[in-house]
């Protein structure tokens, strides 16, 4: 066993010891080769079938057993399929923590991937970690994803809206609705989508742009035309929010919504005693009937502090004849008047829209 | 124009000297060691596959007798064809330093790899670790003997071999190096240090690229969430620490119990244990084999902290009957396994029960699988980074750091052997306790040295002033500048003296060779080689070298051994002849 201490003298790499080490390792080395793509071939085969197997019992509904053949499959073959596959199951069945662990992985890997960006961007979602949520869905939207990418993107888009808009996040939900819109710039239905969005989150100038961009493209769109009514209706535009209005009804948009936008901007064309195109007596006949309007408002809230004399005022006004030359300041006291019995309504929850309107339309000239 | 011509046999090559012969052989030992664990890896991969593991099932009956059938086969090969490949890796390796002049027999290679390969591959609880340390070490002793190394060599090469077989298994060349420095060879001398990265990197490198480059578990990201957190984690090792020591006692007592059996039995009990390994298995799969898919699972969030817990406990059980039976294979595996479960239960409870946050249960499994490892091996540096490796996260080092120390520490308390030297006192041979040699105190030149003598003389001192005060103690010290000093012996002055050179100055009379200086924190073998034929030496301060603080004899290095000083012997030995002669006189 005791190596020989002579052996000092003759140690070397000698020609012949290096040439058979030489053979022997070239031998091993083919043989490993052999070996291991043998052995890589088995195991993406086997892989593959532990992955079958979990679609399967995925497809049967029995997610546990898909999970374990998934895990195995994962275990064998080290695969973004397979992790991905794994992570989707585990959130089908209610376990998203275990999920995103393998979904960050896959971001290891690539960072730029659509569907684990999406799939953390839900479960952060879920846990209520919104800035990491649109982090993910941010990256979602502009990732890579292996099918139909746009759809994908659109719909992780539309996530992400929903997201910012049921946490109060108003502007970045407008920011996201408008850089939708131009990712589908001719899609009507999209772009239609995207204005009554708009709209319900409080941009109607955006909103009227988009559904007169979807008007452009299919002329007929009664929703477009409503939608582009509303908008103008919202934006205090009354005479184009009738005429928008007007033709979306006779498109055949009937709806309560649209039909009671188009009462209220009736009344308040009717009411508005500012306008330029109007004569001086109509501004006044239209004082008068705003007064009368508003006494009429705050008898039926029932405001008992309300001052006799402030109607009594009104009573008179209404009496009165001015002269002609009196007319612009009787106008204006008018209007004056029917501000302050206006303001005595407080919080009463009988409400005029009409004359809200047509009162920040006075204070807005 | 002839004499111009270039002749190709007229270059002069350097020729290569021992030292980068062996650089280079530890490069072909890695290549080898990763081609050979790599054929390991498949084989027992093909035999979990095609024995335990099928997409669409495999009966129950099947399950518990693989492990049993499996674990007799394997033992059968080694008891009556490779009886070489029986024991553990790591003793056999360090026996191979200490015993053999580092001879592995290569029949070895051959027996651990059938043997571990079916024994692992069937479904019992041990690792393949430690038979590819094994396996590297006897492919460095084979290519060692056909170079013919020379002998100091040949015992550095099974290290190296270790070195590149663990690192080809773990597929982790920084924790196979420290492995390998901290349990087999104690030794970070440049030489061997750079032999032993060679060959764990080309045999990581071979691994790596025929088996792809992903580690040995895909470890999720994580963060320390709370400073409070540390102390699950210390928990985590001071859980490890007593589990581990009670661990090792119980293998202790269970191979002492087993070695009392007759000789036969040792053909059984591996497949007894295999069983029980496979009725375990029936409910537990995941303490089958290695267990690395569990310890995946386990840092992915799969068991809740009750399973995790079970899972440990099971494996440790499992593990303590595979081994104690001597079942082919390795350790590592096993407490890697138990470590991350116990670490992932301690942490998963915490999850519920801590009042601060905590981080995922991954993060405690990674943090237990070291823990568990430094307590039984009593590896800390190589628990470490093993963890640091197969993670990649550095945030994860402070929390490792914590728990595994604190897990060697109890265990190094609680146990007072080592689990390599106890295996190896078991297999009968007393094998070097590394952990003890790097304790080990080393007494220093200032635990021998003695006050600096009254009087230094000036060269310039006349010879007869100096006789006086040498002849009491044979010696004087002379200086003849600053921090440098001589001796003039008695016998010397003596001469001059008698020459009538009384009056002359010491330099003029005798040559005054200037001694080596030491410090007081050399060790007294330091100090020895410098002492060589000087009667003592002066021994100075480092921060201010030209003061003398005292000096070293050779009776004084005795004394400081414990050693009576050989005059002192003498006369003692001397003393009851005379007081025999004495009293006979009487």
């Amino acid at each position: 066993m005791a190596i020989d201490s002579s052996r000092e003298t003759r140690s070397g790499f000698g020609t012949r010891s290096l040439a058979s080490v030489f053979v022997v390792l070239v031998a091993l080395f083919g043989g490993t080769t052999l070996l291991a793509n043998w052995y890589s071939r088995e195991r993406l085969s086997r892989a593959s079938d532990y992955f079958k197997v979990g679609q399967r019992l995925e497809a049967h509904n029995k997610p546990g057993e898909a999970i374990e053949a998934y895990r195995n499959a994962l275990e064998i073959s080290p695969n973004s399929e397979y992790r991905l596959a794994l992570a989707q199951a585990l959130i089908h069945s209610g376990r998203p923590e275990g999920a995103s662990a393998y979904l960050t992985e896959l971001l290891r890997s690539d960072i730029a991937s659509g569907e684990p960006n999406l799939l953390l961007a839900r479960i952060a979602a879920k846990e209520g970690r919104i800035d990491a949520a649109v982090n993910y869905y941010q990256r979602a939207i502009y990732g890579y994803w292996p099918g139909d990418a746009q759809k994908n993107r659109l719909a992780a888009r539309w996530e992400l809206i929903g997201l910012l808009e049921s946490a109060h996040i108003q502007k970045q939900a407008t920011g996201q609705l408008l850089e939708l819109s131009e990712q589908v710039p001719g899609d009507a239905p999209v772009l239609l989508k995207v204005g009554k969005q708009l709209l319900a989150n409080g941009a109607p100038s955006q909103a009227a742009e988009i559904f007169r961009e979807v008007l452009k493209i299919q002329t007929g769109n009664s929703e477009a035309q409503a939608g582009l009514g509303e908008a103008e209706f919202a934006l205090a535009q009354y005479v184009e929010a009738q005429a928008a209005l007007r033709k979306a009804m006779r498109e055949g948009q009937n709806n309560e919504e649209v039909r009671r936008a188009y009462e209220i901007v009736n009344e308040v064309l009717a009411l508005d005693p500012v306008r330029q195109e109007l004569s001086p007596i109509e501004r006044y006949r239209r004082s008068l009937l705003l007064l009368e309007h508003s006494a009429a408002l705050v008898s039926a809230c029932h405001v008992e502090s309300t001052p006799n004399t402030l109607l009594d005022e009104a009573k008179q006004a209404e009496n009165e004849r001015p002269h002609a030359r009196d007319l612009e300041s009787a106008i204006d006291a008018n209007i004056h008047l029917a501000q302050e019995i206006y303001a005595l309504k407080g919080n009463c929850a009988q409400s005029d829209q009409a004359l809200a309107r047509v009162f920040a339309s006075i204070n807005s000239k | 124009m002839n004499n111009t011509r270039f002749h190709l046999s007229s270059l002069q090559f350097p020729k290569p000297g021992e030292g980068q012969r062996f650089l280079l052989l530890s490069i072909l030992i890695g290549i080898f060691s990763g081609l050979l664990v790599v054929c390991f890896h498949i084989a027992i991969d093909s035999i979990t596959w095609y024995g335990l593991e099928n997409p669409n099932g495999r009966s129950r009956i099947f399950l518990v007798a693989l492990p049993a059938v499996a674990a007799l086969v394997a033992v059968v090969l080694i008891r009556f064809w490779f009886p070489g490949a029986k024991g553990s890796g790591v003793v056999d390796t360090k026996a191979a330093i200490y015993i053999s002049d580092g001879h592995v027999p290569f029949s070895a290679v051959f027996g651990k790899f059938l043997a571990c390969a079916i024994s692992i591959g069937g479904g019992n609880s041990l690792g393949p670790e430690d038979p590819s340390l094994h396996m590297g070490a006897g492919v460095a002793s084979q290519l060692g003997r056909v170079f013919h190394l020379s002998r100091d060599k040949m015992r550095l090469i099974a290290p190296v071999g270790a070195a590149a077989g663990l690192a080809a298994a773990f597929n982790t060349p920084i924790s196979a190096v420290l492995f390998v420095i901290e349990e087999i060879v104690a030794d970070w001398s440049g030489g061997v240090l750079g032999s032993i990265v060679l060959a764990a990197v080309s045999a990581a490198v071979v691994v790596r690229w025929f088996l792809g480059g992903h580690p040995l578990f895909t470890v999720p990201d994580f963060e320390l969430t709370h400073p409070s957190e540390l102390l699950v984690y210390a928990l985590i090792g001071v859980a490890g620490g007593f589990l581990s020591v009670a661990f090792i006692r119980a293998i202790e007592k269970m191979r002492r119990a087993l070695a009392r059996l007759p000789k036969q039995s040792e053909l059984f009990l591996p497949p007894l244990a295999g069983l029980i390994v496979g009725l375990c298995g029936i409910w537990l799969p995941q303490v089958m084999g290695a267990g690395y898919g569990a310890i995946d699972s386990a840092l992915h969030d799969r068991f809740a902290w009750k399973i995790l817990l079970l899972l440990a406990g099971v494996k440790m059980l499992v593990t303590l009957l595979c081994f104690s039976a001597k079942t082919p294979g390795g350790m590592f595996a096993p407490t890697l396994f138990a470590g991350a479960m116990i670490g992932g239960g301690i942490g998963g409870f915490a999850q519920l029960h801590w009042p601060f946050p905590t981080s995922q249960t991954g993060a405690y499994v990674l943090v237990g699988m070291g823990t568990f490892f430094a307590g039984v091996f009593r590896a800390p540096m190589t628990s470490i980074f093993m963890t640091f490796e197969v993670s990649a996260s550095y945030v994860i080092i402070l929390p490792v750091m914590i728990s595994n120390t604190i897990a060697y520490l109890i265990s190094r308390q609680l146990q007072k052997t080592p689990f390599f030297t106890m295996i190896a006192a078991e297999e009968g041979q007393y094998l070097p306790s590394l952990e003890e040699q790097r304790e080990a105190t080393d007494l220093r030149v200032e635990n021998a040295m003695t006050a600096p003598p009254k009087s230094i003389f000036a060269a310039t001192t006349p010879v007869a002033q100096v006789l006086a005060a040498a002849r009491r103690s044979g010696f004087a010290i002379v200086t003849r500048r600053e921090g440098e000093w001589s001796i003039v012996s008695a016998k010397e002055l003596e001469s001059a003296l008698e020459a009538g050179l009384g009056d002359r100055p010491l330099s003029q009379v005798v040559s005054l060779e200037p001694l080596p200086r030491l410090y007081r924190d050399l060790t007294l073998d330091a100090a020895l080689k410098l002492l060589g034929s000087h009667p003592f030496l002066p021994v100075s301060s480092r921060r201010r070298p030209f003061r003398l603080i005292g000096t070293v004899a050779l009776d004084d290095i005795h004394r400081a051994y414990g050693v009576r000083p050989p005059q002192a012997a003498a006369r003692q030995q001397e003393e009851p002849l005379r007081n025999t002669t004495l009293s006979t006189a009487e």
